[in-house]
């Protein structure tokens, strides 16, 4: 199921929301009871964990009914490695933490790399045949919060989970199950078994939700038809300005695609009392490759820092290879296919260069780094977004001018024209002018008691209803609205 | 909002309160919204779209859901989306919010200009490549065409006058369409893809009723689409020349079937009403002139629209805009105006088929007299059914004009509006459409006498094999004759390119034209709406004499 799903908003959400409402009044009675007659309230949450639960696998379910065991397989393993390596200071603790994560990454490389490393083989000769296993979704997000438990609980960051739910409740959780964020375990372990959602979380959190679904399917879905227009066809001998529109509209489309999901998730996630770390701060923004991956689907990044970069011996050991190891395996984390790994690799590159140049160079003025930045993260969107390298050559050839210029062809003068506002509107979002309004927001809500947070929230609801019936309106007839990440 | 979402939120004095009232403005509209969604009727038929919508899967075939429960439950997703309630109007609502963000500075000019037709090969000419929209057409073909070598000396448009040609207004709308002019001057054309070598099969129908037929006269009958007169320069990639295509033909025939140039005749009127802005059809006045010149090839008499009764329908809006997806062409209705003769009797006998969901004919109705101009109420969006009501009938109508000549129209829906103006030149009219006829042709044009049998399809049927093909088949189904020698060793030389952009409509017979991306004459657009509205099969008020 995906959040821009009508059958999602009018149907599962209404009918979780009721039901998680109705078991926490009974939690809270149950608590009531426990308190009036002072006895022990070992799991305040369960009733709500419990519907949390069956929904998230019934979200998971709904779209791969067969990999919902694989799912629930994964986090048995996990479950039983955390509870027999945790405070094992010896070669044990050591054996165990090796046994879950290659369980994990065993299971992630044979869903989801098995047939591109049989075509290789293949390739190269050897007589294998083509496995033929359709990708799990999300796979290789719950996989990454699987190894951050592991790895986690054997650094003694925190305790493992005893109970088996609940750790199947962190890794199915249905707001990040399938794009993310990458959740780790000690950011939620403890909201697992208590949290609260106020007022504000809940207001916060729909607001949240539905500017999430207004990037989705306003912005990303119509910049998605735009790409698919101009770069989806022949690109035999296309224009440079078709070449030029359709990757910047494809640049427009994944962000507010894959920030639109986490918007959304962390919205869900606060209604409920879960708070998921951030994912993107603005990244078209940035100032270097580097600092664009401190914006760009931040928790990917923290997480091959933590578990990867800094384990390697991050800047004091062997840098250069820790750093092109990290690109590698971000490339190649993307997706089964050589085109990632090269987009991988290509940041690491940069990144690379960017440590003894760029970041040295304080002369350099601001907008020419801007320049730079968002040039090289749209040729990385060129090497992205095809996977095919024949296609891959047409579009750079037309990109760089090679081809015959012909002006502006009509089809590119037409999704320029027809969209304009919008192709203004999403340029202008993203920049943080949407933080800067919350600011004036927070001001007035400080200065004016009352009046200041009332008008706050009065703007807030006019928005959310207005973006929710675009939204429907737009959704109406959608063919094509799948996040793009969730095939990650 | 993103990274330091706690500190731009606002807790001063009344921050709880200011909450709660969001949380309970936006529940309120969110429940009313989800009330209409999931307790509301749902739509089973899409005016907008022409289709029946999807239905919810059938829960009782156990086998397949377990077999694939993915597809089941996708089938349940899709089912809710598709069948949503108010779905045409929150479809109106989704276009509407697509069109707030056009943007045009340009300036206010309503002179749509029109690409003379005979330009077409110049453009053509210069313009070997082709870039990836979503009209693209095989462009090997384009290299290889020398148009100029299939219809050199042809006769000269009389309309080289005062078209401004290079700076009409036009965009790409979705499904192959373009969509040119402003404001209430709006048209939506479909895009064509084909090229001069297309039409085999249709060359080799009219060749095997020449020779099938001996002694009746065989016509030619290829009616452009309104592409052709009404496409700007600027937009001229977006489309193939049609007229290499219609005079390739024509050169491709024997000389026992004669050619009805409907090309040329309309381009001398096309300054006239012809085509139908909204719709992907022509008007009443486009199949008038097709009939004229089939007259005038025929030998018959006919008459000038003196001896007519001039009919209107306003407000008409139609399938373009389902196809195109762009809210102008809804903005922009259009006058749907046809004729009825008015000094001749005429009586029209139809015979109707039953369709199941995959368009196969499941019943055939015993003949039954009916009118043979339906009427339409102002604002219909199937106004273009007034001629003949449906295409899931064939039709005899005996009129008043003496003689023995007696024609057969073979037709697509194009056709439907050119027997209408043949009541004075023939003593009868049989109307067949290519898609829905179970007798044996050779039979029944025995059987009645028929002396002139006539193939009128638009371009895109012309250019496709399996349109022509269906016919052939009339030939022989039913235990008739077996197809003549000639035909059965035709080798298909003229197959088209695979699809290079498929088409909007899932189609029940893709035997179309490749690069023909547009909306199709194959699917029974019109088809159920009589029945949902004003059933034709139902004798109505008619406008017979």
């Amino acid at each position: 199921m995906v959040f821009s799903d009508l059958f999602f908003i009018f149907c599962f959400i209404p009918l979780f929301g009721l039901l998680y409402l109705l078991f926490g009044w009974i939690d809270k009675a149950r608590i009531r009871h426990a308190e009036n007659n002072e006895l022990p309230m070992k799991r305040p949450m369960l009733l709500r964990n419990i519907v949390l639960t069956i929904f998230s696998i019934l979200f998971y379910a709904w779209g791969e009914p067969i990999y919902v065991f694989l799912m629930l397989a994964v986090v048995l393993v996990n479950y039983i490695c955390g509870l027999l390596m945790y405070r094992k200071h010896n070669i044990f603790g050591k054996i165990w933490l090796f046994i879950g994560v290659a369980a994990d990454l065993a299971a992630l490389g044979s869903f989801k790399y098995l047939g591109f490393f049989s075509g290789i083989a293949r390739s190269i000769g050897f007589d294998v045949p083509d496995p033929q296993i359709a990708l799990p979704i999300g796979i290789s997000f719950y996989i990454f919060q699987s190894i951050s438990y592991l790895v986690d609980v054997y650094r003694e960051d925190s305790k493992p989970q005893r109970n088996y739910f609940d750790l199947l409740l962190y890794i199915s959780m249905f707001p990040q199950l399938i794009a993310g964020p990458i959740v780790r375990y000690g950011t939620v372990a403890l909201e697992i078994g208590h949290r609260r959602a106020t007022a504000d979380d809940v207001a916060d959190g729909v607001y949240r939700f539905i500017i999430g679904l207004g990037k989705k399917v306003i912005i990303a879905n119509i910049m998605g038809e735009i790409a698919t227009t101009l770069l989806g066809g022949s690109l035999e001998n296309m224009s440079a300005a078709a070449a030029w529109v359709g990757i910047v509209a494809f640049s427009i489309q994944i962000y507010f695609d894959f920030s639109g999901y986490s918007d959304m998730a962390i919205g869900i996630g606060r209604c409920v009392g879960f708070h998921f770390p951030e994912n993107f701060n603005h990244p078209y923004t940035c100032t270097s490759m580097t600092d664009f991956w401190r914006r760009w689907h931040m928790s990917l990044g923290s997480f091959f820092r933590d578990y990867v970069y800094i384990p390697m011996g991050g800047n004091r050991r062997h840098q250069a290879l820790n750093i092109m190891t990290v690109w590698f395996l971000t490339g190649m984390w993307h997706g089964a296919s050589w085109n990632f790994i090269i987009w991988g690799v290509y940041f690491g590159l940069i990144i690379m260069i960017e440590k003894y140049t760029l970041l040295r160079w304080k002369w350099m003025p601001k907008i020419g780094l801007y320049i730079y930045s968002i040039f090289l993260i749209i040729v990385g969107w060129g090497l992205f977004y095809f996977d095919d390298f024949g296609r891959m050559q047409q579009f750079f050839m037309a990109f760089f001018g090679q081809n015959e210029p012909q002006g502006l062809p009509m089809h590119v003068e037409t999704v320029i024209i027809d969209n304009l506002w919008l192709w203004v509107a999403a340029i202008i979002l993203c920049l943080p002018v949407r933080k800067q309004v919350e600011k004036i927001g927070y001001r007035l809500a400080t200065h004016v008691p009352y009046a200041g947070n009332y008008t706050v929230q009065f703007c807030h609801a006019i928005v959310s209803i207005t973006i929710l019936v675009c939204c429907v309106a737009l959704l109406v007839g959608a063919t094509n609205n799948a996040f793009i990440y969730t095939r990650f | 909002m993103e990274q330091n979402a706690e500190n731009t939120r606002p807790n001063g004095k009344g921050h709880v309160g200011a909450s709660v009232m969001y949380i309970i403005i936006v529940g309120i509209a969110f429940a009313i919204m989800t009330a209409v969604f999931v307790f509301f009727p749902r739509t089973k038929y899409s005016e907008l779209e022409k289709r029946d919508l999807a239905e919810f899967p059938d829960v009782s075939d156990v086998e397949s859901i377990k077999k694939n429960p993915a597809k089941f439950t996708a089938a349940i997703s899709s089912w809710f989306s598709d069948t949503e309630p108010y779905r045409d109007d929150l479809m109106t609502l989704s276009m509407s919010i697509r069109g707030a963000m056009k943007g045009d500075f340009r300036p206010e000019e309503e002179t749509v200009s029109f690409r003379p037709a005979d330009t077409a090969e110049a453009v053509q000419a210069d313009n070997n490549e082709k870039s990836a929209d979503n009209t693209a057409s095989p462009k090997e073909d384009r290299a290889t065409d020398n148009p100029e070598n299939t219809y050199n000396g042809e006769s000269t448009p009389a309309d080289d006058d005062d078209d401004d040609i290079n700076d009409g207004k036009a965009k790409l709308g979705s499904s192959g369409t373009i969509i040119v002019g402003k404001g209430d001057k709006v048209r939506a054309l479909m895009a064509f893809g084909g090229t001069a070598k297309g039409g085999g099969g249709y060359v080799d129908l009219l060749n095997t009723l020449a020779d099938q037929f001996p002694g009746k006269n065989v016509y030619a009958m290829i009616a452009p689409l309104a592409t052709e007169y009404y496409l700007p320069e600027k937009a001229a990639k977006a489309s193939n020349p049609q007229k290499p295509f219609i005079y390739s033909v024509r050169d491709r025939l024997s000389p026992k079937v004669k050619f009805v140039d409907i090309y040329d005749e309309l381009l001398q009127h096309k300054k006239e009403d012809i085509y139908l802005r909204t719709d992907h059809h022509w008007a009443g006045l486009g199949g008038y002139y097709a009939a004229k010149r089939l007259a005038e090839t025929a030998g018959v008499p006919f008459k000038g629209l003196d001896a007519y009764d001039r009919h209107e329908i306003q407000g008409f809006v139609g399938s373009m805009y389902g196809y195109s997806k762009d809210i102008s062409v809804k903005n922009a209705p259009e006058t749907f105006v046809y004729y009825t003769p008015n000094q001749v009797g005429f009586d029209a006998e139809f015979v109707s088929y039953t369709l199941n969901k995959d368009f196969k004919i499941v019943r055939e109705s015993k003949p039954y007299k009916s009118a043979f101009f339906k009427k339409f109420k102002d604002g219909s969006g199937n106004a273009y059914l007034t001629f003949i009501g449906t295409d899931q009938a064939y039709v005899k109508v005996k009129t008043t004009t003496p003689g023995n000549r007696k024609l057969l129209i073979i037709k697509d829906s194009y056709g439907n509006a050119v027997p209408g103006n043949l009541f004075y030149s023939f003593n009868e009219v049989h109307v067949i459409d290519f898609r829905y006829f179970t007798h044996n042709l050779k039979d029944y044009v025995n059987r009645n006498g028929i002396t002139d049998i006539a193939v009128c399809f638009n371009v895109f049927n012309a250019y496709s094999s399996g349109s022509a093909s269906k016919v052939k088949k009339m030939l022989t189904q039913a235990g008739g004759i077996q197809a003549s020698p000639t035909a059965a060793d035709q080798p298909k030389t003229n197959k088209p390119e695979k699809p290079q952009t498929s088409p909007a409509k899932p189609e029940p017979a893709a035997e179309e034209p490749a690069a023909v991306v547009a909306p199709k004459e194959e699917t029974p657009v019109e088809t159920e709406q009589p029945q949902k509205e004003e059933n034709p099969a139902t004798p109505e008020k008619t406008e017979e004499e």
